[in-house]
Formats: structure tokens, C-alpha cells, sequence
């Protein structure tokens, strides 16, 4: 099967050894990063695959701009990272939506902000929310939804301002194993029609494996990437892989890479 | 996500619920109107009917809803001034936290302690005009407004600020499209509580203060022995507070609509 060229609008990006520290209430300091280097290629769909606490989400926060990293730097196609930008877009574990807004009206949110007139503003989000299936649903508000669509919808936000790298924290943390599984399938059809760098924060094993091109597996405490796997499944999956005795092969590799000892103290 | 509750609860039925209150009503009248009879001082309890009678009387006077005007006058001025500053120091206080510890002790103060005690100081401060009136009805619902307003800004949640930031919010916009709205419920119960704060502080303002409007109306009926009319006077003063109530309710419906 001809595999998709992938796309030369879509960067690649450059962590170098980002480190990150917090002070918690009590006034101790957490090092919830250290000496991060990670190297994502562009069009490339990677996992960040860890423990709860690795520090994978504040990693991908510093990738999105939202933190700043205390040592280091994350460039993206050379260029430093010095906030949120519109070449990135973020599809949160808890959806975000706002809920005094419709779905139409919550895709538009971000384009409001971007001063897209209001035209290309319906547009776009029509588009996206056709581009996940929820047409139909443009004028709901977030509370009548389940999670798997409200989560869809998130995701439609996020390819409505067009962004250059997709950036998901656990995006389907808060989902039934079903859902999941269903949404993952979606993923995978609408990431590989223009195929933007994705970076996928998961703790889930066979997620990351499914999903990915490369797998970069986390330590806690602090966080750091002990490895990046590189999954030699054929791009084109589908649902049945999981099936192989290779997946399987691959899932056990991460699985004891994640219990070695050191890897994660539980918090 | 569930569906929403309304739809599957056993309310019981809109027919049920009517007569139960009329029955209700009806059976408070009926124990008024013995108990007036059965007590025999209709200089001081009047009975049911006769406050009745009263009521509709001084309805149709003029005098009446002059006063409904002059009561109102304070209100409206307090009640307006105590938005302006309650939801605009809560505006800030929810956002930046020297503003919270600048005003957080005498709020509590304000919201929990008896104010009439402070009547004396407003008039010594203001004198015994509408100033002084509306300076109080200010300080009866302030708190109220600030404190609900704080919280509801303080809690907006964190997840939809951080998703507003990382589609390229500024501070500003941030605040105006997302802790704004969030905070909306809780501005709009403040405004409900405070209603109703703001209406006790109009009617002590005028029973203690100066006897103006619905205040005077009431000593006056007072002074000429008139138990029905004063009574059908409470009455109109129970009736203008219960209709401020209303229409903030309704504001407050259409406000918060995303909710339900």
C-alpha cells in the first residue's frame, strides 16, 4: 500500500535538555524534569509513554509554550519556543470545552482569538466538526454529549485552526475502554489524511504502540526519556494488528522497560 | 455524559402541587381570621378580611405608590452603587491576590455581623436624608455581592483557562471569555442574595432613619391606630421585595441557561 508523503509544511521539533523544577505548598521542590533530549521528526506520530508523575504532560506543556522550561530548549523547525503559538494546538485529557457554548461555537473559540473573520471562522469549524462526524450535532451544548464526543469535538477545535503540530495529553484518559478504542481508529484515519507531527502523551502500553511511529518511554523522578522505540508495524493499521503476536511483542519490550527498577516510584 | 435529571425525575403533577398551595394559603388565612377574632383587638391585630379591605383600598391611592417611589429612589441608588463596586472589587479580588487580603476582613465583617447597629453611624456620616438611606442599603448588600463575585472568579476552572492560553489568550480576553462566564452562577446568586439584603436595608433605612416612602406610609397608619392599613402596607412593602426578587431570577435564568 503506497504510504502518504509527508507533509513538508509540518516541523519537526528539537527538545535539548529541558529540565523543569516545581515548589510544592509544603515548599519542597520537585524536579519533575531533568536533562530532557528528545528529538521528533517532522510529519512523525510519536508517544511519550510513562508512569503517572513522569512529568510527560509538563513536558508537553513546555512543547505547547504554556510552561516555561528552567533549563534548556524545545525549537520547533529552528525556531525557540517562546509561548503558545497557532503553528500548535493542544486536545486536552478532560476535553476543555466550555460549557456555555455550543460545539459550533466552542470550534470557533480559538479562531475567535486568532481574529479569523467571522466567515472563515463557520467555515473552519464546520469543516472540522464534519471532519469528525458531528455535524449534526453543531448547535448541542457540551453537557448533552458523552465524552467520547465531547472529546471529538476537542479534537475538531484543534484541526480547525490548522495547525502545524497536534499535541494530545492523554486524550483518552477519561474514556471508557470502548470509546477508546473507537476514537483511537478515528485518530489514526484523520491524522493520516495530511499527517502533521503528533505528539501523544499516554500511560497506556497498547495505545502508544497502536497508534505510533516511535514510542519514547519516561522514567520518574525526576523525568527523563530512558528510550525511543521505533514501532516497525506497517503505517496503514488497522484495528485487527492488535492481534498480531509482533504487537504483542512490542507491548511486553515497553511493558518491562517500564518496571525495570527506578522507573517510577509511586507517588 | 448523563442525561439531564429533569427529564427522569417524578415531579409530581403541576395540578398537585397548585391546590396544595392554595390549600395551604387558604388554611394561613383561616387561622389568622380566628385567631384575630378569638384575640379581639382589632386596634392592633386586624383581622384577615379587614386587612383585605385595607390592601385594596390604599392600592388604588396615590399616596400609596408615591411612596413605592421614594422607597424605591434608595434602592435603586444603593442597589445600583453596591453592584458597581461589590462586583467590581470581586471582578478583581477572584483574579489578583493582594486585592482579596486588601478588602477580605471587612467584607466578612459586613457580610456576617448585625448591621443596625451601624444605623447611628450613617447618620451621624450622612445626616437623615436619602444619602444616608442609600448609604445603607449599600453596606446591608455589598458583601454579599463582592464575596460571590470573588469566589465565582477564584473557582472558574483551571482546565478551560489553561485551553484558552494554549489557543493564544491574552490575559484580558481569557478573563472576559472564559473566567467571566464561568464565574456568571455564582455573580448571579450574589445578585439574588443581595436583592434581597438590599430590600431589608430600604425598609430599616426608612423605619429608622427618616420616615420617608413606604416607611412613613407605615408610621402613619401606626400612629392613627389603622392596624389593617399598616398591615396591608407590610403587605405592599413583602410585595415590591418579592417582585426585585423575581426579576433578578429571571435575569438570572437567562444567564446561566448553559447550566440546566
Amino acid at each position: 500500500m503506497a504510504t502518504l508523503a509527508r507533509s513538508i509544511d509540518t516541523p519537526a521539533i528539537s527538545i535539548q535538555d529541558v529540565g523543569k523544577q516545581f515548589v510544592t505548598s509544603s515548599g519542597e521542590s520537585v524536579q519533575a524534569l531533568a536533562g530532557v533530549n528528545l528529538e521528533i521528526g517532522a510529519g512523525e506520530f510519536l508517544s511519550i509513554l510513562g508512569p503517572s508523575g513522569c512529568g510527560k504532560s509538563t513536558l508537553l506543556r513546555i512543547i505547547d509554550g504554556l510552561i516555561e522550561a528552567d533549563t534548556g530548549s524545545v525549537t520547533i523547525a529552528g525556531e525557540p519556543v517562546r509561548g503558545p503559538g497557532p503553528d500548535r494546538a493542544m486536545v486536552f485529557q478532560n476535553f476543555a470545552l466550555l460549557p456555555w457554548l455550543s460545539v459550533v461555537e466552542n470550534i470557533m473559540f480559538p479562531l475567535e482569538v486568532r481574529r479569523i473573520p467571522k466567515d472563515r471562522r463557520r467555515e473552519l469549524a464546520e469543516q472540522a466538526l464534519a471532519t469528525v462526524g458531528l455535524s449534526a450535532f453543531a448547535k448541542h451544548y457540551p453537557r448533552t454529549l458523552s465524552g467520547g464526543m465531547q472529546q471529538r469535538v476537542g479534537l475538531a477545535r484543534a484541526l480547525a485552526v490548522e495547525p502545524a503540530i497536534l499535541l494530545m495529553d492523554e486524550p483518552f484518559g477519561a474514556l471508557d475502554a470502548l470509546t477508546r478504542a473507537t476514537l483511537q481508529d478515528e485518530l489514526l484515519t484523520v491524522w493520516s489524511r495530511d499527517r502533521k507531527t503528533a505528539v501523544f502523551v499516554t500511560h497506556a502500553i497498547d495505545e502508544a504502540v497502536y497508534l505510533s511511529d516511535r514510542v519514547a518511554v519516561m522514567s520518574a523522578h525526576p523525568g527523563q526519556v530512558m528510550e525511543v522505540v521505533e514501532i516497525p508495524l506497517d503505517r496503514n493499521r488497522e484495528a485487527s494488528i492488535r492481534d498480531e503476536p509482533e504487537f504483542a511483542e512490542i507491548v511486553t519490550n515497553l511493558r518491562h522497560m517500564l518496571h525495570s527498577p527506578g522507573v517510577g516510584t509511586p507517588r | 455524559m448523563t442525561p439531564r435529571r429533569s427529564g427522569m425525575s417524578r415531579r409530581p403533577p403541576k395540578i398537585l402541587v397548585i391546590t396544595l398551595r392554595i390549600a395551604v394559603f387558604a388554611a394561613f388565612i383561616g387561622v389568622w381570621e380566628w385567631a384575630a377574632k378569638a384575640r379581639g383587638s382589632p386596634l392592633t391585630f386586624p383581622t384577615a378580611s379587614a386587612v383585605a379591605g385595607a390592601f385594596v383600598r390604599i392600592i388604588g391611592e396615590l399616596s400609596t405608590w408615591q411612596a413605592v417611589a421614594t422607597t424605591l429612589e434608595a434602592f435603586a441608588l444603593g442597589y445600583g452603587l453596591a453592584l458597581v463596586v461589590g462586583i467590581g472589587f470581586g471582578l478583581l479580588a477572584g483574579r489578583f491576590e493582594p486585592v482579596r487580603h486588601l478588602g477580605g476582613v471587612y467584607l466578612r465583617i459586613l457580610l456576617t455581623a448585625p448591621l443596625a447597629p451601624l444605623i447611628p453611624l450613617m447618620i451621624g456620616i450622612f445626616g437623615i436624608g436619602l444619602a444616608a438611606r442609600v448609604a445603607l442599603v449599600f453596606i446591608f448588600c455589598l458583601a454579599t455581592l463582592a464575596i460571590n463575585t470573588q469566589v465565582g472568579v477564584e473557582n472558574a476552572d483551571r482546565d478551560l483557562i489553561e485551553m484558552a492560553r494554549s489557543y493564544g489568550a491574552k490575559e484580558l480576553l481569557a478573563f472576559r471569555r472564559v473566567r467571566l462566564p464561568a464565574a456568571m452562577p455564582a455573580i448571579m446568586a450574589g445578585v439574588r442574595l443581595g436583592t434581597a439584603r438590599a430590600v431589608v436595608g430600604m425598609v430599616v433605612a426608612e423605619l429608622i432613619i427618616v420616615s420617608v416612602g413606604l416607611g412613613q406610609l407605615l408610621n402613619f397608619y401606626r400612629g392613627r391606630f389603622r392596624a389593617a392599613e399598616m398591615f396591608a402596607v407590610v403587605i405592599v412593602i413583602l410585595l415590591v421585595g418579592l417582585c426585585l426578587l423575581q426579576i433578578v431570577k429571571l435575569l438570572e435564568r437567562r444567564l446561566t441557561r448553559w447550566q440546566r
